[in-house]
């Protein structure tokens, strides 16, 4: 992954001990250097020069003393062209400084803007340092204030790093480093930007949260080490899987891992060996943590680990594609170790929205997201789980659970590692009962591609969708009164006393409840809105109102999210049901509500299930050649890629 | 009520299948919930607990859905089951050797 031989490319700065001047004549400041360090070796052999012939005259002077006076003006003489050439050594060495610093500066442009190739093993994989030093003008001007003030506190900070990280070039940098020993800053006062920045990090993280509010990215992470000021804005699109895993532990060869560590150590100037390069690594990880209880990168003899959090701050700083970690990272678990994911692979972009969109189909229907991030599927249809994991799971990383058969249900269930929980967590999906919990779809559904919708509608309406009465329809549940489950959700419940009687007593027992359970229509739940008793009028009433106030937010997102496919859809209460664990729970039903809508699922999103695909086609297939073909010239015009030879599509 | 011409059947036949659904997707939580608990209560005894320990601990909980609990920490390798030579089950947590 991280070839040590970049390190032999690479131009580094002469002062840190380089003895590669031919490296050094490839920049232009290097050329500067070699005329100034032609420079230094003319004065030193004219020192010499001079010298001998301050000897010589000396001699002179003793041997022949008559000719004092001459003798004492080639004296003067030589001593005043000594005093000239050391006037000019002088200037040849401040010049040679410039060169340097000029050099140094090139090298970091250089550094951020080349892109390196290097080869470990088998294949090629390029750099592109995501980082920017900033300008030592540059940090004496930031900080020009704080020299002068006494005091340093976490808005003063705050506002210097918010003009430092809004400095970010936009042609991908996402780290900066400044030497603040460069911008007339005290070490004491050093000291104490540094004291603050360990002590209240997340007070200063808090203060730029609030300031970069509103924009592309809110998260600026800050860290002092040795007297040098990294920001780091990182990437926290929810398309990038090591973001996504960031939570995780990522298990390496040693060798790859600390080929990372150590790489990323260098590009920082963390220290010059390596052991203090790893050790302020993890110094600046600590200080960049969201918590206190940072997990240090691991290098072990055999078998090396780092977080999800540390590999991506190491893939910025290195700037390598988050593909280029395939095959490098052999496993991702969670803080225990235990299970995980094998060989994982990293889908980016549209490629991971339109995955993410499956994913989470799937999941918000017919599976349990514990908290301890295993994901739990039930389903009883194999061929459906056989494309889940072909289609969906398999592009995360190895998958080889097998689905276990229960007798007494008539239902798979497939267990998924911890991993692909800890993911969805990271996409707004939270661990628990969704039905207490009530979540809608994240937010970045908005903004999610056509594919990504169709991706999810696909494989939402695989888990839950019925193909009935030429309608596509599916229910979902929400809680009411979470019963026995109160106390571990936080939730109060809705339901009066009154309420829940009127359920029980005019409930109707399914076959397969238990006793006392009870269901009741929400048809009938109308009707006894106009009951001749006033008091259940009033009852039902107050109970068709806390269920209106309480609608299922998956539901009404997925409404709009079909919308946006020209798909209508009607969504209403089905029945409320009360169990014996006294949790009351609210069922709703969306279903397709015109021909039309039919067609376009049909046509655009057909279910990702053996059964249920064949089920539309059947459907579409007995429908009238002229209205298909309507809605095809519709979405043809929308922009939708669909044929005209549906028969034979669908066949 | 009138049979559709669809793969489901009909309507009330659908809502039976979603109600069962409904109670298999309760089953799961219940039975991944105990087996929180039961790992829970393993790490903090010393030496492990016999499955007449775990059944009295949980004494709420029917002996399918402890041994369904079990099954699934088993399968999440967060416990371990040793047969003694009694014959008893005896249940012991898996400690992770990375610091968690």
């Amino acid at each position: 992954m991280v070839e040590h031989t970049s390190e032999r490319r690479r131009s580094r700065h002469p002062r840190e001990g380089d003895d590669q001047p031919r490296e050094m004549r490839e920049t232009e400041g290097g050329v500067e250097v070699r005329e100034h360090e032609a420079g230094v070796r003319e004065v030193s052999e004219s020192r010499g020069s001079v010298e001998h012939r301050l000897s010589a005259a000396l001699r002179e002077l003793e041997a022949r003393e008559g000719r004092e006076e001459t003798i004492s003006r080639r004296l003067r003489e030589a001593f005043d062209d000594l005093e000239r050439r050391e006037q000019r050594r002088e200037s040849t060495e401040s010049r040679l400084r410039e060169a340097l610093e000029s050099l140094e500066e090139n090298n970091d442009i250089a550094e951020t803007s080349a892109r390196e190739e290097i080869e470990p093993g088998k294949h090629t994989i390029k750099e592109h340092p995501r980082i920017n030093y900033i300008e030592k003008e540059r940090l004496k001007e930031v900080f020009r204030d704080l020299r002068e003030s006494e005091s340093t506190d976490v808005e003063e900070i705050s506002t210097r790093i918010e003009d430092l990280a809004r400095d970010l070039p936009r042609n991908g940098e996402r780290i900066r480093i400044g030497d603040l020993s460069q911008a007339d800053i005290s070490g004491e006062r050093i000291s104490n930007i540094e004291d603050l920045l360990r002590n209240q990090g997340q007070e200063v993280r808090e203060s730029l949260r609030e300031r970069f509010a509103n924009e592309k990215s809110d998260d600026i992470r800050v860290g002092l080490v040795k007297e040098k000021l990294y920001i780091w804005t990182p990437d926290t699109s929810p398309n990038d899987m090591i973001y996504s895993w960031r939570t995780q532990y990522f298990y390496m060869d040693t060798q790859d891992a600390s080929r990372i560590t150590e790489e990323t150590g260098r590009k920082l100037k963390l220290g010059i060996d390596e052991n203090q390069r790893l050790t302020n690594l993890n110094d600046l990880m600590q200080q960049f943590a969201d918590e206190s209880n940072y997990s240090q990168i691991c290098i072990k003899d055999t078998n090396s680990r780092l977080t999800g959090e540390a590999l991506r701050f190491c893939r910025d700083a290195i700037g390598i594609d988050t593909r280029d970690f395939e095959g490098k990272v052999r496993r991702i678990a969670g803080a225990n170790g235990h299970g995980g994911i094998e060989n994982p692979k990293f889908p980016t972009g549209k490629d991971l929205e339109e995955l993410r969109a499956r994913l989470m189909g799937t999941v918000v229907s017919d599976c349990y997201v514990r908290p301890d991030g295993i994901v739990e599927l039930t389903e009883k249809n194999l061929q459906r789980i056989e494309r889940f994991k072909e289609e969906t799971l398999r592009k995360f990383g190895d998958f080889t659970k097998e689905p276990r058969f229960s007798k007494e249900a008539n239902y798979y269930r497939l267990k998924m590692p911890s991993p692909y929980g800890r993911a969805l967590n990271e996409w707004s999906i939270p661990s628990g009962d969704r039905t207490i919990l009530n979540y809608g779809l994240p937010k970045e559904t908005e903004n999610w591609s056509r594919e990504a919708t169709i991706a999810y509608l696909q494989d939402m309406i695989s888990q839950e969708g019925h193909i009935a009465e030429g309608k596509i329809r599916w229910e979902r549940s929400n809680v009411l009164n979470p019963g026995q489950k109160a106390d571990g959700y936080d939730m109060q419940p809705k339901l009066t006393q009154p309420e829940i009687e009127l359920l029980i007593d005019k409930g109707h027992h399914y076959p397969g409840d238990y006793d006392g359970e009870k269901t009741l229509r929400w048809n009938k739940i109308k009707e006894l809105t106009h009951h001749e008793s006033l008091k259940i009028a009033e009852t039902a009433k107050e109970l068709c109102n806390v269920i209106n106030e309480n609608r299922n937010r998956l539901m009404d997102d997925e409404e709009k999210i079909a919308n946006r496919l020209g798909i209508h859809l009607e969504v209403n209460p089905e029945e409320v049901a009360v169990y014996r664990s006294g949790r009351i729970s609210v069922k709703w039903e969306a279903r397709t509500n015109d021909t039309k809508s039919m067609i376009r699922w049909a046509l655009v999103c057909s279910p990702n299930h053996p059964e249920k695909e064949v089920a539309l086609n059947k459907w579409l297939a007995k429908h009238d050649d002229e209205e298909v073909q309507q809605v095809i010239n519709e979405l043809q015009n929308e922009g939708f890629n669909v044929s005209n030879n549906w028969r034979e599509d669908i066949r | 009520m009138k049979r559709n011409n669809k793969s489901d059947g009909t309507e009330e036949e659908i809502h039976q299948m979603d109600r069962r659904k409904e109670r298999i997707h309760q089953h799961v939580i219940l039975i991944a919930d105990l087996s929180a608990l039961i790992v829970k209560e393993l790490k903090a005894v010393s030496d492990g607990m016999s499955i007449a320990d775990i059944m009295g601990r949980f004494a709420q909980y029917s002996a399918g859905q402890i041994e369904d609990a079990l099954e699934s920490a088993i399968e999440d390798e967060y416990i371990e089951v040793e047969i003694r030579e009694s014959g008893v089950r005896w249940y012991h947590p898996v400690w992770s050797d990375e610091p968690e």
